[in-house]
């Protein structure tokens, strides 16, 4: 049905005339709605949009609750917001948990993976629901940030921009970002990039540098050593509104779901693959 | 009452031209048939017919009267398109349509009064379809009767659409010249000697002295003068694919012009696939080479789409990656319709895609990367980390109602390196009473490797033993180690069993 009783407070505009039926769409049989019911009825797609129009869609979480803190609640909608951090940074956990959150609402997301280096089997053990997830693998900057473009114009709510391990293949100007930019805004969704050095200079909201510790390993003293996590560690580099210059740096949650082992039976007797299970809890 | 509406293309050799080089339009053209001095004109444009240049004129006469006449011969792979395109008109008025020949298709239009109500539905009815016709390339006369005959009779009229009213078929016919129903020689030069000028004529004669007469078959042609014609529509199967060709003037050997040619296919395919609501959902192109062969390309395509551009952009990629061996003397483009994609608005849950955007999306980013390049991601059914398969993006329908944001649950991602990256590493064979294992000391990568990889090992967790093919000719048998290195990096690497090369295959990250 097409046609709602909500009830809308009469103050608001309405437009006029209002069709009733999908089959009153034909040239010919548009029904007018009668005059004792303007402002009664309205089609579905018109209270969508005013609902949209009044509450502002809320930030995108990004699964890291301290990221979030930083973000002011998470990836702000309509802007682009940069991550940058070399290997082992967790700008890649980061990016996943992001889109894992996306896809677990179920919405779908997109992937514009630049190294190819997405690996599906941790990433849906993350909670990413691969079957939401829209895959790109561009070979060069210059395609990647066109994917990322075509991505938002199609409307996903978030896109993911990963552009892999350094050196960054192909190069292009400033005016590419601020294109971005504009798009992302344009559609109303969020971009997130991940770099492995800063690279969007103004046309992100804000920039993020990444950089963690040492990993996290479990049994060392057993000699049985276990990888449980990667510190996280988030420095804010730039955020539009703020004095150029200020920083803030905030300890970060520990990425800590254990992985499946890659192969599943331990060659050496030190190593079981049930000690990698260890059930993932709050890492103080 | 049946009504049959016909649909006829005069001159369908040239519309067929036409409709493949529109830019002729207006200009003296003649279509001709037969090589060299045996070329007759089979059929010529308004301003070369004012000139003089009538069918069965051979080409040489012709030019003498129209020294400026463009000729150009029949072009069969684009009059079975144009065909076909006369036919999905036809098929846009009624579910039985009959193909009755070149450049004649005949539609059962009865009951058609729902759609185009009113005493003057079918005249509106006619327009319609020579709107329809005119989206496609072909212009088109439209005749609407109570049989075959008469609308057939009714479509050759100059004034288009001409509409026989009901049961006014024999008014209708009486005026026309006997030659109109074509008959056999003998039959007509009867006729002829009994003075019979019009189908009126004809009509008027007793039906008993016809038949002893003139036999079956003038009581036939009897029967058509009266109007009446029982032969019902014989119903014309779409094909499963829509077909669009031409035969070029000369052989293409570059690429770009070839991409001209396939664009000017792709939009009349296009405009063909919207005329019957639906999308294409594999595209193949067939290019004959000259002197002699074939070239057969098939595309996939990420979801049905009619977007011409990203059409083109997935032919250019297939066919710069594999340029056709010759010269291309004939192109055919065949595409595979299936309904687009449909969407269902929610109140409450997240927003759909919307499907044709998501198509063209799709087919664009193909044509940008490659179909190979787009899709969703799946852990391919294998024991290695990091195998991975992409399907086609088909994501669910959103649930319902718009679930909570879970809270983060903590990950650790793996960024594969696709090809792994070869180490060399520094070993400590363990001595005689440890577990058998060697320590890894430091690994790092050798000069020119894609990534650089160089340090001490801090922390070394494995080996893992992951086997898998032992029974064909590659087997992978690979001890995996999870291992942070002095600078703070965390790399999956792993020794491969059979000549024991170290590699890294995936940064923790």
């Amino acid at each position: 049905m097409e046609v709602s009783e909500h009830p809308v407070p009469a103050s608001r505009p309405l437009p006029a005339p209002v069709v009733a039926h999908p089959s009153a769409r034909r040239p010919g049989r548009r029904v007018e709605v009668p005059e004792e019911l303007r402002g009664r009825v309205f089609r579905a797609a018109e209270l969508l949009r005013e609902a949209r129009r009044r509450e502002p869609e809320p930030p995108l979480p990004t699964g890291v609750e301290a990221l979030d803190g930083l973000l002011g609640g998470g990836l702000p909608r309509g802007a682009v917001v940069e991550l940058s951090g070399s290997r082992s940074s967790g700008r890649l956990a980061t990016l996943i948990s992001a889109l894992a959150v996306v896809t677990g609402m179920g919405e779908p997301a997109g992937l514009v993976d630049l190294g190819d280096h997405l690996d599906p089997r941790p990433a849906e053990a993350a909670g990413v629901d691969l079957a939401r997830l829209l895959w790109l693998r561009p070979r060069r900057l210059a395609e990647a940030l066109e994917c990322a473009e075509l991505l938002l114009g199609a409307g996903l709510p978030l896109v993911a921009l990963d552009l892999g391990l350094p050196p960054l293949r192909g190069r292009v100007g400033p005016g590419a970002w601020m294109r971005l930019a504009r798009a992302v805004r344009e559609h109303g969704n969020a971009l997130l990039v991940g770099s492995p050095h800063p690279v969007t200079g103004h046309a992100a909201r804000a920039v993020l540098r990444l950089g963690g510790g040492r990993g996290l390993w479990s049994g060392r003293r057993e000699g049985v050593p276990l990888l449980e996590g990667l510190p996280l560690e988030a420095t804010v580099l730039r955020r539009r509104g703020e004095a150029p210059g200020e920083r803030r740096v905030r300890e970060l949650a520990v990425a800590e779901r254990p992985l499946p082992s890659p192969a599943g039976t331990p060659a050496a007797p030190g190593a079981a693959p049930g000690r990698r299970r260890v059930a993932g809890g709050g890492r103080p | 009452m049946s009504r049959v509406a016909a649909l006829w293309v005069p001159l369908f050799p040239l519309a067929a031209r036409l409709r493949s080089e529109p830019e002729l339009a207006g200009a003296a053209v003649a279509v001709c048939e037969g090589n060299g001095p045996a070329a007759r004109v089979v059929a010529a444009s308004r301003p070369a017919r004012k000139a003089g240049v009538r069918p069965g004129t051979s080409l040489a006469q012709a030019r003498a009267v129209l020294p400026e006449l463009i000729a150009r011969g029949r072009d069969p792979a684009g009059e079975a398109s144009a065909r076909e395109a006369l036919l999905e008109v036809a098929g846009g008025l009624s579910p039985v349509v009959e193909d009755a020949g070149e450049g004649l298709a005949l539609a059962d239009v009865e009951g058609m009064g729902a759609l185009f109500p009113g005493p003057d539905g079918e005249d509106r009815l006619g327009h319609a379809a020579i709107r329809a016709a005119e989206g496609l390339g072909l212009p088109v006369r439209v005749g609407i009767a109570g049989n075959r005959l008469a609308a057939t009779l009714a479509a050759r009229r100059p004034a288009s659409p001409t509409v026989v009213p009901p049961g006014g078929e024999r008014e209708f016919l009486a005026p026309l010249p006997l030659a109109e129903l074509e008959p056999a020689p003998e039959l007509a030069a009867t006729l002829e000697r009994w003075g019979l000028a019009t189908l009126g004529d004809l009509a008027s004669l007793p039906p008993g002295e016809v038949r002893r007469r003139l036999g079956p078959e003038g009581e036939a042609a009897w029967r058509a003068a009266r109007g009446e014609d029982p032969r019902p529509l014989v119903p014309h199967r779409p094909p499963p694919v829509l077909v669009e060709g031409m035969e070029l003037e000369w052989p293409l050997a570059s690429l770009e012009p070839l991409l001209l040619v396939l664009e000017e296919l792709l939009e009349r395919l296009a405009g063909r696939l919207l005329a019957r609501g639906a999308a294409c959902a594999a595209l193949e192109a067939e290019l004959t080479l000259e002197p002699e062969g074939h070239d057969r390309r098939e595309l996939r395509l990420p979801a049905p789409t009619t977007e011409v551009p990203a059409l083109l952009g997935l032919l250019r990629l297939e066919l710069e990656g594999r340029p056709p061996a010759a010269p291309v003397a004939a192109v055919r483009c065949l595409a595979r319709p299936d309904s687009p994609r449909r969407a269902q608005l929610t109140l409450f849950g997240a927003p759909e895609l919307s499907p044709a955007a998501l198509a063209a999306v799709l087919a664009r980013a193909a044509a940008l990367l490659g179909p190979d390049r787009v899709g969703s991601p799946r852990p391919a059914d294998r024991h290695l980390p990091g195998a991975v398969e992409t399907v086609p993006f088909e994501p669910p329908p959103p649930p319902r109602s718009r679930p909570e944001p879970r809270a983060g649950r903590g990950l650790l991602a793996v960024r594969a390196l696709r090809p792994p990256v070869p180490l060399e590493a520094i070993l400590e064979e363990p001595g005689p009473g440890g577990t058998g294992t060697p320590v890894l000391r430091s690994l790092r990568s050798p000069p020119g490797a894609a990534l650089h990889v160089q340090g001490l090992v801090r922390v070394a967790a494995g080996p893992w033993r992951c086997e898998e093919g032992w029974w064909s000719e590659a087997p992978v048998e690979r001890d995996y180690w999870d291992v942070e290195l002095s600078d703070g990096r965390i790399y999956r690497v792993f020794r491969d069993g059979r000549d024991g090369s170290w590699w890294a295959d995936g940064v923790y990250d």
